[in-house]
């Protein structure tokens, strides 16, 4: 089957091979069994499904504490089948609705998982002639918007690749917004984009990168510059924005009465 | 306007230079006064006499853009000469978690784990790390939790335009349910169960009772098919082979 060719590189976690759960595995059951999913017959595949922990133990596969949940959850129902039914009350549920519901949903979203996998498999298939132009050399799309998303994965390949140096000394450290909000603009000052890369190629510290990322919200925020992608997922440039060469009175104190306020 | 073949070469090196599938709205950049409809038509015009010259390629929509490919009936040459470039390889995980994400965005993490009945933060987590899914902001209510859906990278993954080109749902329940039998949507659960139809005396019970324990040997049986080796069916064989290679000897 294709789920166990899909799985040998499973980065995730060993559930007997195959099994990506608890409900996983109870539709596994309920197939191979060939029992009506609206009728288990509960006893029969808790019995099974049992097996099926214990032999994954013994293969000291490490048994997600869901599926011993499941196991659990199995049983009540059993025990909720045993106790005779309230004949008064027509709309008892069945113990084994709530399950079968369950089951249901699932299933529907793992058989659309398999034709993500199909389509995934044709269009391996549908070859691009590459571009004579790089990624690199795209222009600006202005429209394409960037999210607060893409800021933050740009800002995290800044920290990853900041190695911080164990400093043994409590100090004060004297990094201010202020001061960096004027290193982003003198930046662009002199050129007219710089990438996120470059704006944090001298940073010395953490500290001081978290702050300048501070700056740079700012200044996005009242417009002083525009944050942008040439492609999804392309590196993050920064632009001098509209504002670029207003004055910075208030902005660094990040007070509420900013003046373009319409502006956000 | 005046010359219709000079915008279908100019459509064409368009997206024949673009790096990534060329949105309609860039192509409009580029090539001043050009309305939708005409580019749409351009495209349709080239693809048309690719089609007439019996060329290898042609223009198709993805993920909001334009792009070249081969047609497929071309790819086994193209791999008598080139290893077929694999791509990422998802897990089962990962691909019942994206359809999650795709059907249902935007989502939390409780509601994808809800469905799936499994603790999800690894898988979440590589389709970020993938791109193939990305925040998109918070829900409301408790602790606004971050809720994902899924990125142009992921409708490039799957060669889709649009999300609209994913089989809708109603489409797989109707799969589902054809390979089911009994209990489509058109039965209520009250009808689809027995137990709440039959009289609900204890002896009804009980014969559930006789019928499993009653099943009893046929089930030992049964899970002597789970020994390698002895799996007939495509089921039977699938956890099989799945046990030999996780269950190797240490």
């Amino acid at each position: 089957m294709k789920a166990a060719a899909t799985d040998q590189n499973s980065d995730y976690r060993v559930d007997l091979g195959i099994f990506q759960g608890p409900l996983d595995l109870l539709l596994f059951l309920i197939k191979k069994e060939e029992v009506d999913i609206y009728d288990i017959p509960i006893a029969r595949i808790t019995r099974q499904y049992i097996e099926y922990i214990e032999m994954m133990q013994e293969l000291n596969l490490e048994v997600a504490g869901e599926f011993i949940l499941m196991a659990a959850t199995l049983i009540r129902i059993k025990v909720r089948l045993l106790l005779p039914r309230d004949e008064d009350n027509p709309e008892e549920l069945d113990p084994r609705e709530e399950l079968v519901l369950a089951l249901m949903e699932y299933k529907k979203y793992r058989e659309a998982g398999d034709i993500l996998h199909e389509k995934a498999l044709i269009e391996e298939r549908n070859y691009i002639p590459p571009s004579p132009v790089s990624d690199a050399d795209v222009k600006i799309d202005w429209q394409a918007g960037t999210s607060l998303f893409d800021l933050l994965s740009a800002f995290r390949e800044v920290l990853r690749s900041q190695r911080d140096e164990t400093v043994h000394e409590v100090n004060t450290e004297g990094v201010r917004v202020e001061d960096r909000i004027m290193y982003v603009l003198s930046f662009l000052d002199e050129r007219e984009s710089a990438t996120f890369a470059e704006l944090f190629a001298d940073v010395p510290r953490r500290i001081v990168a978290v702050v300048t990322f501070i700056a740079l919200l700012e200044l996005a925020r009242t417009q002083r510059i525009t944050l942008l992608q040439s492609v999804p997922f392309a590196e993050l440039r920064v632009y001098r924005g509209e504002f670029f060469g207003s004055p910075l009175k208030v902005a660094e104190t990040a007070d509420v009465q900013q003046p373009e306020e319409q502006v956000v | 306007m005046s010359d219709n073949g000079t915008t279908n070469s100019i459509v064409e090196a368009l997206i024949l230079a673009s790096p990534e599938p060329l949105p309609a709205r860039r192509i409009a950049e580029a090539v001043s006064g050009i309305a939708p409809s005409a580019i749409a038509k351009a495209v349709a015009d080239l693809n048309h006499r690719y089609l007439q010259s019996g060329s290898s390629y042609r223009i198709r929509e993805l993920a909001g853009g334009y792009q070249f490919y081969i047609v497929p009936e071309y790819a086994g040459y193209v791999e008598e000469l080139f290893t077929r470039r694999r791509k990422m390889r998802l897990t089962r995980a990962a691909l019942e978690t994206l359809a999650i994400i795709a059907y249902r965005q935007p989502v939390t993490k409780t509601d994808i784990e809800h469905i799936r009945g499994v603790a999800s933060d690894g898988v979440v987590h590589n389709l970020l790390e993938k791109n193939l899914i990305t925040i998109t902001g918070r829900a409301e209510g408790v602790g606004r939790p971050l809720v994902y859906g899924t990125t142009d990278e992921f409708l490039k993954f799957f060669g889709l335009h649009r999300l609209d080109d994913l089989p809708r749902m109603s489409e797989i329940e109707e799969l589902i349910g054809a390979a089911e039998g009994p209990g489509q949507e058109a039965m209520s659960f009250a009808d689809s169960f027995p137990l709440r139809k039959a009289a609900s005396s204890p002896t009804a019970i009980e014969e559930v009772e006789d019928d499993e324990t009653g099943q009893e040997e046929e089930e030992a049986g049964d899970s002597d098919a789970f020994q390698p080796g002895n799996g007939n069916g495509e089921k039977h064989s699938g956890v099989t082979v799945d046990l030999d290679r996780t269950g190797k000897p240490e």
